[in-house]
């Protein structure tokens, strides 16, 4: 799916670049803060803690690496006729994808050159893990709203049946095979609190939207 | 008999249209800025578009929207 940019259009995404260059300060200076309470917390425990230069230079890169493809997903194309195209929703599924196999890779190439742990699972208590974590999380976040937002109507149709019809009976079988397991097993703790918490979340997040969609149609 | 809304199809001349023009699937669809399948599912029926995107197929071929799609149960 292409769209023609107007001058409205040029003004809008213009904005969108302005606001992804003024967030990405803040990201950088929260990540800072985290990592250095953690590592403060990391020595008050006796712990081994990492090199804060050797962070600061993996979130530096990691965040460039951010706004190479945030570029990449809100940054103009010119087609061979001359018109200013955007990237389709396919395109920026499928650029999401490779950024963040990139960052992945990335994160845990220098996650694993700084830390002397013995397995990849102890890599989660790293100072550097919530971060990056969360600086992935950003950036999947304002992909998958660029992605919707790029969606035509039918394929927006798709997705809000697949939602309804398809991740409810998702959410159904899963809660009927805990409750299953949760009555059989003698372990009361196998998997409930999970489900619990999956499921609520997801009235929660149901009744919110529920509610916006009602309040912006009054 | 009652024939429930929601089951109700529609039947469009899109193909016609498009044809007339000798426009592709894909062409319309540059057009319309939706994709080739959307295009498909609105020529096939499978799929009934928007009100303003039934417009928007209208003001492109110049026509009524009611030119353009009817309702199976207005025809018979």
């Amino acid at each position: 799916m292409t769209q023609r940019f107007d001058e409205g259009g040029r003004r809008r995404l213009k904005w969108m670049v302005a606001a992804g260059a003024l967030a990405s300060p803040v990201v950088i200076v929260a990540a800072l803060i985290a990592v250095g309470f953690m590592e403060a917390h990391a020595k008050a425990e006796g712990g081994r803690a990492t090199g804060v230069v050797f962070v600061m230079a993996a979130l530096v890169g990691y965040l460039a690496l951010l706004g190479w493809g945030a570029w990449r997903l809100f940054g103009p194309r010119r087609s061979s006729d001359g018109r200013v195209r955007r990237a389709s929703a396919i395109q920026v599924l499928i650029g999401t994808g490779i950024a963040s196999l990139i960052g992945g890779l990335l994160a845990g190439l220098f996650l694993g050159m700084t830390s002397d742990v013995d397995s990849g699972g102890e890599l989660i208590h790293e100072p550097a893990f919530l971060p990056l974590v969360l600086g992935m999380m950003l950036f999947s976040g304002v992909a998958t709203v660029v992605y919707y937002r790029r969606l035509d109507e039918a394929a927006l149709e798709a997705h809000k049946f697949a939602w309804l019809w398809g991740a409810q009976s998702g959410l159904f079988v899963a809660t009927c095979l805990a409750l299953i397991a949760f009555i059989t097993s003698e372990d009361t703790g196998t998997g409930m609190d999970g489900v619990f918490f999956t499921v609520s979340a997801a009235f929660i997040g149901y009744g919110i939207a529920w509610g916006v969609w009602w309040f912006r149609k009054r | 008999v009652v024939v429930p809304e929601a089951l109700i199809r529609m039947k469009n001349r899109l193909k016609v249209l498009r044809a007339e023009r000798d426009w592709s699937q894909a062409d319309l669809a540059d057009r319309l800025d939706v994709s080739r399948q959307t295009v498909n599912a609105l020529e096939t029926g499978k799929y009934d578009p928007s009100l303003p995107l039934a417009f928007k197929i209208a003001r492109l071929f110049d026509s009524r929207i009611e030119d353009i799609f009817q309702d199976q149960g207005a025809s018979s």
